[in-house]
């Protein structure tokens, strides 16, 4: 027996602690997912990652149900992100992780592209690209990067992402407009080809 | 000696008699149209069968085709899974005589509607199959043959010239409906849906179908409702509902459906092919998506905002909303 | 128009969160204008292969990590103090550390936002298109015919 997200939330608001678990269950991927499109970088993903649960944990009796469990979900995350990049703001920014290849040569099941049919070259020249685009990604302010990492990723739609960061659906409209006009002229070699 | 060779004659007189009478009678014995029609219908409810259904869709100036796996259990459920366009490869629907869902898989999407196979539902196929045999002129056309299955082709003709046609061809031996062509007042094709694949007395597990949906708490997500009279409809709803006095011949009424938990309402009206939806809901709710003041079939009318769909003429479609009181 | 105001248009044209009749327009455009039609190109491969890259997931144990942390946590756990620091975290990222007057503030347009939102309703066409084809499907036995609104609307 699968239970909704509101469901869950209902019984964990009534002391059942197996309801969180389900719920952290169902979300860690996706969560991980996103921060790690924020920050870029394994050990953090996992830190903030087990934030945002430890927020959802504490905070969870705020939810009213008023949106969708998700959305309240993702809007937690990206906060956890940006206040952790604010707090850094003065340390030395990090090299993205992946912009490193060396990290994770032997693991390349990682970053191949999911489709099996490609050949070994194109497994290279996919992963390459993989890499590009990743560090593009990452080189977007931190907001742009959010509102795209969400969209692209979870694929909230524009109403769902006015709603996680409290704004208008033009503010969306923009921003990711802006976002993927800089991230086009990054990698612009790259979407010309015939791969 | 006459004795003995009167019975040897009269055998083959016999067998001529037989062969004759077979003759005359097959034609007189020959299934009509119309119980195959009917045939058909019944069909759909009664059998097991797992296809590739391809079915093509036309829009003005789109095109679509799309090609699904069907897995059909007897009586009342069904599963499909979209194999093609990439883009809505993931999507799977189940109906399980309840409620109609989609769902994108390995996602949190799923929308629910009415189940296309519940009782109702069934009633309500019913009925438009009768309007349908009295609307229409029914002919049997050559016989044919898809994915190797001998077929009878079945076209039906309107009786009036306005409204939409349709060709099906019916398996000879299941009598399960394998192609369908629809065809608009214009005779221009709209629709084509036949099997490139398909099996008979297939048994699934359907706990193996449902793993692919999130179990949600259907009643929170469901906000639809079925009314076959606009009576019990008015008795359930917070703002008078308008329905039209003029309808194009041939057309009735067929079913109501609350959309958003009663803040909006969809009519339906058949002529057993054909269909004219009147959307209306309190002018306090937005409509979003179109361009506002181009779009002559959604009006504002006594604070509410109405929307009029149909495969009729335009005049005819234009002659309705006039009538809409 | 200018193919700038049009470039601005693409995206939200890719991720289908314009309407019918500008989305026909935004077509028609691109039928004329190889510049913007390039570009749309180069959004929608970028899209692509956005979603192409397989994503990324935590190391297993994550739950038995997080239970440990809480656990460690949970006796100083001070529920209203920091239930306060959290909403005001929550609803403004970007405000800092300011007056919490003006978070209250804040926080009081945020309630009169969603209360807003709760009383007005919006329903976009498409769903009606959708459920048009519904009503079609009773007379037919195509498997869904309602799919090229799902395509439409995503």
């Amino acid at each position: 027996m699968q239970y909704s997200d509101e469901e869950l939330v209902e019984r964990f608001g009534a002391g059942d602690e197996e309801s969180f678990k389900m719920l952290v269950e169902r979300y860690q991927d996706r969560v991980y997912h996103i921060v790690y499109g924020i920050v870029g970088n394994k050990e953090e993903a996992e830190d903030l990652s087990q934030e945002v649960f430890l927020r959802v944990y504490r905070f969870l009796h705020r939810f009213k149900g008023k949106s969708r469990f998700y959305t309240w979900l993702y809007r937690l995350t990206i906060n956890v992100c940006l206040s952790a990049k604010r707090k850094r703001k003065n340390e030395p920014a990090k090299i993205f992780s992946l912009a490193n290849p060396s990290e994770h040569g032997d693991d390349p099941g990682e970053i191949e592209l999911a489709d099996e049919s490609l050949s070994p070259w194109k497994i290279l020249q996919n992963r390459e690209m993989a890499e590009k685009i990743k560090s593009a990604i990452n080189s977007l302010s931190e907001v742009l990067k959010s509102t795209f990492v969400l969209r692209e990723f979870e694929e909230l739609s524009y109403e769902e992402l006015a709603r996680v960061f409290q704004c208008s659906r033009g503010t969306i409209k923009s921003r990711l407009s802006r976002a993927r006009e800089q991230l086009r002229r990054k990698i612009e070699p790259y979407l010309n080809g015939a791969v | 000696m006459n004795s003995k060779k009167a019975p040897q004659k009269l055998l083959p007189c016999l067998l001529v008699l037989v062969i004759l009478s077979g003759g005359i009678a097959s034609p007189l014995l020959a299934i009509e149209p119309k119980e195959i029609l009917k045939r058909s219908l019944e069909a759909q409810f009664q059998l097991d069968f797992e296809g590739i259904q391809k079915t093509e869709f036309r829009l003005p100036g789109r095109k679509y085709i799309i090609t699904t796996r069907i897995i059909h259990q007897k009586p009342d459920f069904t599963y499909t899974a979209t194999l093609a366009p990439s883009r809505v490869k993931g999507l799977v629907t189940l109906d399980d005589g309840k409620f109609h869902i989609w769902h994108i898989r390995g996602s949190n999407k799923f929308k629910f509607s009415l189940s296309l196979n519940s009782p109702e539902a069934r009633e309500i196929k019913r009925k438009s199959l009768n309007l349908r045999l009295i609307n229409y002129k029914i002919s049997r056309l050559l016989d044919d043959y898809i994915t190797g299955r001998p077929v009878y082709v079945i076209s039906l003709f309107p009786k009036h010239p306005d409204n939409r046609r349709r060709k099906v061809w019916i398996d000879k031996k299941t009598y399960l409906p394998l192609k369908e062509e629809d065809y608009n007042w214009q005779g221009e094709l709209i629709s084509s849906s036949f099997f490139t694949e398909i099996h008979f007395d297939r048994r699934f597990s359907k706990e193996r179908l449902y793993r692919d949906f999130p179990r949600r708490s259907r009643k929170k997500v469901f906000s639809q409702e079925r009314f076959l009279n606009l009576k019990d409809l008015r008795r359930k709803i917070k703002f008078p509902v308008s329905s039209p006095h003029y309808l194009p011949p041939d057309y009735e009424f067929q079913e109501a459906v609350l959309l958003f938990k009663g803040r909006a309402v969809k009519l339906t009206y058949t002529n057993g092919l054909g269909v004219i939806c009147l959307f209306q809901m309190p002018a306090n709710i937005k409509l979003e998506g179109y361009f506002k003041g181009a779009h002559p079939l959604v009006w504002r009318k006594r604070g509410k905002t109405f929307n009029l769909k149909g495969d009729v003429p335009r005049k005819e479609l234009i002659k309705i909303k006039q009538s809409v009181k | 128009m200018s193919c700038k105001k049009w470039k601005k248009k693409l995206s939200s044209c890719l991720d289908n969160e314009v309407s019918y009749r500008e989305r026909l327009k935004i077509e028609k455009h691109l039928k004329s204008c190889q510049a913007c039609f390039n570009q749309f190109k180069q959004l929608d491969r970028l899209h692509r292969l956005v979603q192409s890259i397989p994503p990324e997931k935590p190391g297993p144990g994550f739950y038995e990590r997080l239970s440990e942390r809480l656990s460690q946590k949970k006796p100083i756990l001070k529920k209203k103090l920091l239930g306060w620091r959290y909403v005001w975290q929550l609803s403004f990222p970007r405000v800092g550390k300011i007056a919490i007057a003006v978070s209250a503030v804040l926080l009081l347009s945020v309630s009169f936002y969603i209360w807003r939102s709760s009383i007005s309703y919006e329903v976009n066409i498409k769903v009606f298109e959708e459920e048009y084809l519904r009503s079609q499907q009773m007379n037919s036995f195509a498997g869904e015919l309602a799919l090229p609104a799902f395509l439409e609307i995503k």
